[in-house]
């Protein structure tokens, strides 16, 4: 079966800078699975993902998905979830969804069951028309993870998807995490927040200063003795080490 | 930007409005003896910007005259093209050359035309402004006046603003002139006489040229002559004569009313 | 094309709801009465002055609204980090800056628009009468230069700060409206190596004085030919398309 998403020996620069932000990485993400992508800051995880979502372009490497270079239409299946979310504040989010839907040219009446569908579960149902200027942090994030949403994608990309939310709503983005995944999605989620990354991954993928350090389910990470170890405890470990 | 707007939106208002106040203020200001162009809000607020302004706005009364373009006769480029012999200095005749050129010539608008008839009422809003803005400004007082009284046929608002001209401006020999010219014209006597004599007196000290000097001393010489004081009337000529000794009509006066004596 | 659209559709709800050309349509009606109201030296009827004012009122207002709109296009998609979503969908860098220059576009249009009907409809209860002709050729050639104006400024906001951008570009509508012919008349005169540079500064800099037929339609002169108007409508497609494929190159180079 063809990866969702295959990346063979990725190099990123930016500008003139001599430095590579990423050093020929090369992993692959199996469909429906959950991935968690992890690394100190800088490691090289944002390069990554903008490099996948074509927002810049590698000067070494190659890019797949679901076995089709990058190109627009395979963007079509692609949702992407930003670390900030930062949207137009003089939209409203039913606005915004329709916008961001009617560029992957969705019909009109299936989008707005879909919006509807959307701002239902993350409960922003009766704040559809209230302008996004009005949202607070935590709303924020639930409006973005919900325009990652909108073309029902089969990769989602999600950086630091709980950053903002409150615990009860944490645990209903791992619900819904988990459940996209037994809907057939496959998901690679960039968070700082190791024990849900434990909680709710298949694998998990870490780098530091552009490079693999490992890539391995959870239950099989074992220290230098052997034992196996939380993923909190081996991060600190390789990251020490490297 | 909208604080900015809001600011230019308050300043138009003030502005506004200080024109509509300064109508009634001015005149108990002059029965006090107070200047009101000194007291007025705009000129506190702008100060000699609203002498900028009044420029620009007797330039617009200008230009509109010439049908909406600068008078091309004042063009430099043109002038100097006009003086050079082509043979000598050959000029880039690429005005025909280029697509370009001609595509230029095609929107821009190069010759200019003068007003007529119905028209010259379109100067009028200018030439409020200019008074309006810079009580001090002569040109627009003498200009003002002459429209209204030749162009327009309004005799008394030409000459309301030609005395306002010469309240606010009390040395102006221009406006003088215009006004003992008005009342020549419509033989009263005494008024012209009176006019005329101011004009001539302050134009003496405030640089008056020898045609204005003609066009002072000429009519002004008429009226001494029809009052009986033909040897007044001869030095005027003589003085006259000086300026313009090859002209036969000054001579010919000379001698007609040396005669009369 | 229908990602250009939407693109330009959205931004466009951003004028809506900000509410500045609310401000300027408020202030163009105050200034605008206020002048018709005028009556010099008791003479009611004068209409030109109110139709010199009005129209540099007009493109004064549209022309400030088009650049300081444009110029914050890109960069605040920049700054506030919007673009990554956005490039996230089946939209190209391209697409981008042909839907920011679209949203300029529009916008101008929609404000130059409104303040033009309120403008024709001040000059016709002064009792003015203006050829259809020269309405409809100052209408679509402002238009035009409202589109250059959106399109110059898309392309030095991706270089300059909004604040510079705005400046330089105001200034540059500033002098080349009020000297190009100054430019002209210095390149019929000069020589040599002197030449060649006026030259290649009256060529390359955009005309926007071929767009300025405020004379013509304040003081009652013919409308332009034809033939130059036609020429104006294809200079205007030809300059724009080159500087959006300019502003498309440097985008699509810029690390994001």
């Amino acid at each position: 079966m063809e990866p969702a998403l295959q990346i063979n020996n990725l190099c990123v620069k930016y500008g003139k800078s001599t430095d590579n932000a990423v050093k020929d990485l090369s992993f692959s993400v199996k469909k429906g699975s959950i991935v968690g992508f992890l690394g100190p800051n800088g490691a090289g995880k944002t390069s990554t993902i903008k490099s996948i979502l074509g927002i810049i372009a590698p000067y070494k490497g190659t890019i797949s998905i679901f076995g089709d270079p990058l190109s627009k239409r395979t963007k079509e299946l692609i949702g992407y979830m930003p670390e900030i979310a930062n949207y137009y504040n003089y939209l409203t989010p039913k606005e915004l969804l329709y916008f961001y839907g009617k560029l992957f040219n969705i019909n009109r009446t299936v989008l707005r069951i879909r919006i509807k569908q959307l701002l239902t579960n993350a409960g922003l149902l009766s704040k559809r028309n209230d302008l996004l200027k009005t949202f607070s942090k935590g709303m924020l994030q639930k409006v973005s993870f919900a325009q990652a949403l909108i073309n029902d994608p089969d990769l989602l990309i999600l950086d630091e998807p709980t950053t903002g939310l409150d615990p009860i709503a944490r645990m209903q983005m791992r619900d819904t995490l988990i459940e996209l995944k037994n809907n057939g999605k496959t998901i690679l989620f960039s968070s700082h927040e190791l024990s849900e990354v434990e909680l709710i991954c298949d694998n998990i993928i870490i780098l530091k200063s552009g490079q693999l350090v490992t890539q391995n389910s959870p239950a099989n990470l074992v220290n230098k003795k052997g034992e196996h170890v939380s993923v909190e405890k081996y991060f600190f470990e390789m990251i020490k080490a490297s | 930007m909208i604080k900015n707007v809001f600011f230019i939106f308050c300043l138009f208002a003030v502005i506004l409005l200080s024109i509509n106040i300064d109508a009634y203020h001015s005149s108990s200001l002059y029965q006090k003896g107070i200047d009101p162009a000194k007291e007025d809000i705009l000129h506190k607020m702008l100060g000699q910007f609203t002498n900028t302004l009044s420029a620009i706005s007797f330039t617009n009364a200008d230009i509109y005259f010439h049908g909406g373009i600068y008078d091309q006769d004042h063009d430099p480029v043109k002038c100097m093209l006009a003086e050079n012999d082509h043979e000598q200095n050959k000029t880039n005749d690429i005005s025909n050359e280029t697509f370009f050129m001609k595509l230029y010539d095609a929107t821009h608008i190069t010759e200019h035309r003068h007003i007529s008839g119905n028209e010259y009422k379109e100067l009028l809003p200018w030439i409020e402004y200019a008074v309006k803005l810079d009580s001090n400004n002569i040109q627009a007082y003498n200009l003002g006046g002459y429209w209204l009284i030749y162009r327009m046929n309004l005799p008394d608002k030409g000459i309301s603003l030609l005395k306002e001209g010469i309240r606010n401006n009390p040395d102006a020999w221009q406006l003088y002139a215009t006004l003992g010219l008005f009342y020549y014209q419509q033989k009263d006597t005494e008024k012209s006489e009176y006019y005329l004599t101011k004009a001539s007196d302050l134009g003496k000290t405030f640089g008056m040229d020898k045609v204005d000097k003609h066009l002072i001393y000429t009519p002004l010489a008429e009226i001494y002559k029809n009052t009986g004081k033909i040897s007044d009337s001869i030095t005027l000529y003589q003085e006259l004569e000086k300026d313009f000794p090859d002209d036969p009509a000054i001579k010919t006066k000379i001698e007609e009313y040396q005669a009369m004596l | 094309m229908r990602t250009i659209i939407l693109i330009a559709q959205h931004s466009f709800k951003e004028l809506i709801r900000k509410k500045d050309l609310y401000v300027f349509f408020l202030l163009l009606v105050g200034i605008m009465l206020f002048f018709s109201l005028n009556s010099s030296f008791g003479v009611s009827d004068t209409s030109r002055y109110l139709k010199d004012i009005g129209y540099t009122l007009i493109l004064l207002f549209s022309v400030i609204i088009t650049i300081s709109f444009s110029a914050k296009q890109i960069p605040v998609e920049l700054s506030s980090k919007t673009i990554y979503p956005l490039l996230a969908k089946p939209v190209s860098r391209t697409d981008v800056v042909l839907g920011k220059f679209l949203s300029g576009s529009l916008i101008s249009f929609c404000s130059f628009t409104i303040f033009f009907l309120c403008y024709i409809i001040m000059v016709l209860l002064k009792g003015s009468s203006t050829s259809i002709i020269l309405i409809t050729q100052s209408y679509v050639l402002t238009l035009l230069l409202l589109s250059l104006l959106s399109s110059i400024s898309i392309f030095f906001s991706l270089f300059l700060s909004t604040g510079a951008n705005v400046t330089i570009t105001l200034l540059l509508y500033f002098f080349i409206s009020y000297y190009n012919s100054m430019l002209r008349d210095m390149l019929i005169t000069a020589k040599g190596a002197v030449y060649y540079i006026y030259s290649t500064l009256f060529y390359l800099l955009p005309h926007f004085d071929f767009y300025d037929i405020k004379i013509r339609l304040v003081h009652d002169w013919d409308p332009v030919a034809l033939w130059a108007f036609g020429s104006i409508i294809l200079y205007s497609f030809f300059y724009i398309t080159i500087i959006l494929i300019l502003s498309s190159a440097v985008f699509k180079k810029r690390s994001l």
